[in-house]
């Protein structure tokens, strides 16, 4: 036998090889993204405690989704600047969940204990889950930490965007517009939410 | 003779206040990751249209970007608050025409790797140019982290002067990349729906090229994904996946802003204009995961007119930046060379020499001689890729994308044919230091297995995209070489006995690291990559180590045969990587 013919005996098996790698790579998302005004996407995560939360058992009840991400410095300054922990306090009624969809061998995944750590360092004791597979977060197409998500007790998306107006944060906090307050505002007074949806800002999610 | 001692300070002295007086920049402001600084070139002497021009400027550094208006799917567009004595009555921060980068995730960006200067239009009130003026820009970079920055600069505007060439013509480069206004360039936009796709024909625009890319304004009705360009008679069509953002009728006419890049044939790299959209149908199909987030933008910052960038200069060069983007010490750039030099591809190399530098030396009975050789061959080829890599700079205007698709296909070659050459001829390979001249060659080679890992080194990265300072790169050459010289030095104290012979076993092992490079380099394509054209690439890859072996065992005109079908699969694969995702 030639060393052509012994050296393209190989072939097939390094062709099957090789295309194992791509196989392995991120599928193409077939699903629907979700839109405002419609259902919003139903998921069953676990917070960094542990504790399992399907979004069914919260049917009657206006829920807020923040995608997060410690290592975000948008997400950190919000979290330290309390935007969101002191519109939970006024909103005693609504629902705040923190959604992180970062994948576990991303560099800035924490694991529970360290993200508790975080969360008590700044005072949020609203439930953060772990999306680490990044299925919910396509399902809601979040892009951004932060990434704001309104559903109404009806279980419709009202408001999908920005956490306010002020990327870089140098407004006054009193001049900035939090439209999440805003569409919360709305909701309790029967109005549509206006705007339904923003341009959100910040780091990017951290998908597998 | 006193008098004689003061002569060249006061040389110096009028030398430096004239410039001191005119001063066209601020000082750069410098961070790891971004320097940034205020340009004045015409200080305050208005352009014929009464307003002043200036540019904000930033150099980044490797792999980290800036943001355009639209800034994609994640970061924010920068913005300025400008005070100034006499005042200002208007703050225009205007946008080059951007790139599109693919982020992990299926995300993607908009905005300007390695450099940038955002021209900045300023009307003066009350017709009085400003004569001085304090300007802050709050801007984002990413890379893998995003870091926002807050930087403040301060410039005395002088009324008349010289005006300074080399800034003058940076930002005039950088007015050159503004879109020009579709209607002025004789380009018509028209848009239908097309099984759930969006199309967008611009007629006018006499041809395409490889470039072509199509960006809108974000959109609170639709989510848009990635288009993809065809040339067609008189002009170029876009199809734009998309979908409903918001349930319920979204309200007619739907009026989108759009910018073309890449467009030849045009005065200018870019065009924008705005198109009407038909009613979309009653389903719209689901847009693909890439694409820009298609929002209201309700920011209402100064500095941003998107309907400002219309009359560009015709100039459409592009920019060259002749510096690093970053300046770190000497000692840091030095151990960013040495760090380089111990990348996994190179470890067999150093191995190779260690063993065959101590079997020669044996050899010659036991006489040292240092490894001059192969110290000034790694040195001298870090040397001429990097001077490569600036001329290349240069000639195309701008820096070489290291993490571009095509580098990183064209990066897997070096590594394939090492991990090749360690597994089908060890005993070649072994040989690596059997003459000065050998070894000195594979040093001189040594840096394309090194290009592949430039990420991890920031200044020697900065060097084969050819935006490094000389000092930098003779610097990072001098670290790149250190461990070719300390393996000749650790070669002469070895005492013998040695194996003077390897098994080639133990040298065929060495090639798993090379063949580790190339599954890291298909890691990083996909992020980049869809996972169907990776796997093209790494069919081309296959082929081109099919080929080359079949090049080492054929004879006669099959050789020429097998090296040139190996060669044009090399090119298949780099070129595969470079076209534009499916």
């Amino acid at each position: 036998m030639s060393e052509i013919t012994r050296t393209l005996r190989y072939a097939p098996l390094l062709l099957a090889t090789v295309l194992v790698l791509p196989a392995c790579g991120r599928a193409a998302e077939t699903a629907t993204p979700s839109v405002v005004g419609g259902a919003a996407p139903d998921f069953t995560l676990v917070d960094v405690s542990g504790e399992t939360h399907p979004l069914a058992d919260l049917a009657g009840k206006v829920v807020v989704l923040e995608w997060v991400n410690p290592n975000c410095p948008f997400s950190e300054r919000h979290a330290r600047e309390g935007t969101m922990t002191g519109l939970a306090e006024q909103h005693a009624e609504v629902v705040w969940l923190g959604i992180n969809s970062t994948a576990e061998g991303h560099r800035d995944y924490l694991q529970p204990a360290a993200y508790q750590e975080y969360l008590d360092e700044k005072g949020i004791s609203y439930p953060i889950l772990y999306d680490r597979s990044g299925e919910v977060g396509r399902a809601y197409a979040a892009k951004t930490t932060p990434h704001m998500i309104v559903i109404d007790p009806a279980g419709k998306i009202v408001y999908d965007g920005a956490i306010d107006d002020d990327p870089p944060g140098r407004k006054p906090a009193a001049e900035r517009t939090n439209y999440v307050a805003a569409a919360l505002a709305a909701q309790a007074a029967g109005q549509a939410v206006d705007p339904a949806r923003t341009k959100p800002y910040g780091c990017s999610v951290k998908y597998e | 003779m006193p008098a004689r001692r003061f002569l060249l300070p006061l040389a110096l002295a009028l030398a430096i206040l004239p410039a001191a007086a005119h001063a066209v920049a601020t000082q750069w402001v410098q961070h790891r990751e971004v320097s940034s600084r205020l340009v004045a070139p015409w200080g305050s002497e208005p352009r014929a249209d009464g307003t002043l021009l200036l540019g904000l400027h930033l150099r980044l550094a490797p792999a980290w970007h800036a943001y355009w208006k639209n800034s994609g799917d994640a970061g924010f567009p920068p913005q300025v608050e400008v005070a100034a004595q006499p005042p200002v009555e208007r703050v225009e921060l205007l946008y080059p025409a951007p790139e599109r980068y693919q982020l992990p995730g299926g995300l993607e960006a908009f905005g300007y790797e390695d450099e940038v200067v955002y021209p900045l239009r300023l009307t003066p009130a009350l017709g009085r140019p400003p004569e001085r003026l304090r300007l802050v820009a709050d801007y984002l970079v990413c890379a893998e982290d995003c870091i926002p920055f807050r930087d403040a600069f301060e410039l005395s505007l002088p009324a008349a002067g010289p005006v300074d060439p080399e800034e003058s013509a940076l930002v005039e480069r950088w007015l050159g990349r503004l879109p020009v206004a579709a209607e002025g360039a004789g380009v018509v936009a028209r848009a239908t729906w097309t099984d759930g796709r969006l199309v967008v024909d611009l007629e006018g625009a006499t041809a395409l090229s490889a470039e072509a890319d199509l960006f809108f304004a974000p959109s609170a009705e639709l989510v848009l994904g990635t288009p993809t360009a065809t040339p067609r008679p008189g002009g170029v069509r876009f199809a734009v996946p998309a979908a409903a953002a918001r349930a319920g009728d979204l309200g007619a006419p739907l009026v989108l802003a759009w910018t073309a890049t890449g467009i030849a044939g045009l005065a200018a790299p870019a065009v924008e204009g705005t198109v009407e959209l038909p009613p979309p149908p009653e389903t719209l199909a689901s847009a693909e995961p890439q694409g820009p987030s298609a929002a209201a933008d309700d920011d209402d910052d100064a500095g941003r007119d998107p309907a400002a960038a219309a009359a560009a200069p015709a100039a459409a060069t592009a920019p060259t930046g002749a510096r690093t983007a970053y300046e770190r010490p000497g000692v840091s750039v030095f151990l960013d060379g040495l760090l380089l030099a111990l990348a996994p591809s190179l470890l067999p190399l150093l191995a190779l020499h260690l063993l065959s530098s101590h079997r020669r030396q044996r050899q010659a009975l036991g006489e040292s001689s240092l490894p001059w050789p192969v110290f000034l061959g790694a040195f001298a080829g870090f040397l001429a890729w990097a001077g490569l890599a600036a001329l290349l700079r240069v000639a195309q205007g701008q820096p070489i994308p290291l993490e571009a698709p095509w580098a990183l296909a064209a990066f897997g070659l070096p590594q394939l044919a090492f991990a090749l050459l360690l597994w089908l001829a060890p005993g070649s390979a072994l040989a690596v230091d059997a003459s000065a001249g050998r070894s000195a060659l594979s040093a001189v080679l040594a840096p394309l297995l090194a290009v592949a890992w430039a990420p991890l080194s920031p200044s020697a990265g900065a060097a084969f995209a050819g935006v490094a300072t000389p000092l930098e790169t003779a610097l990072g050459a001098a670290g790149f070489a250190f461990p070719f010289l300390l393996v000749g030095l650790a070669a002469a104290a070895i005492p013998a006995p040695l194996e003077p012979q390897p098994h080639p076993r133990w040298v065929q092992a060495l090639g798993f690291l090379p063949a580790a490079a190339l599954v890291w380099l298909s890691y990083r394509l996909l992020e980049v990559l869809p996972p169907h054209r990776l796997a093209f690439v790494q069919l081309a890859w296959l082929g081109v180590a099919l080929g080359a072996r079949l090049t080492l065992v054929a004879r006669g005109g099959r050789r020429w045969v097998a090296a040139a079908a190996t060669a044009g699969l090399g090119a298949v694969a780099v070129a595969l990587a470079a076209g534009r995702p499916w």
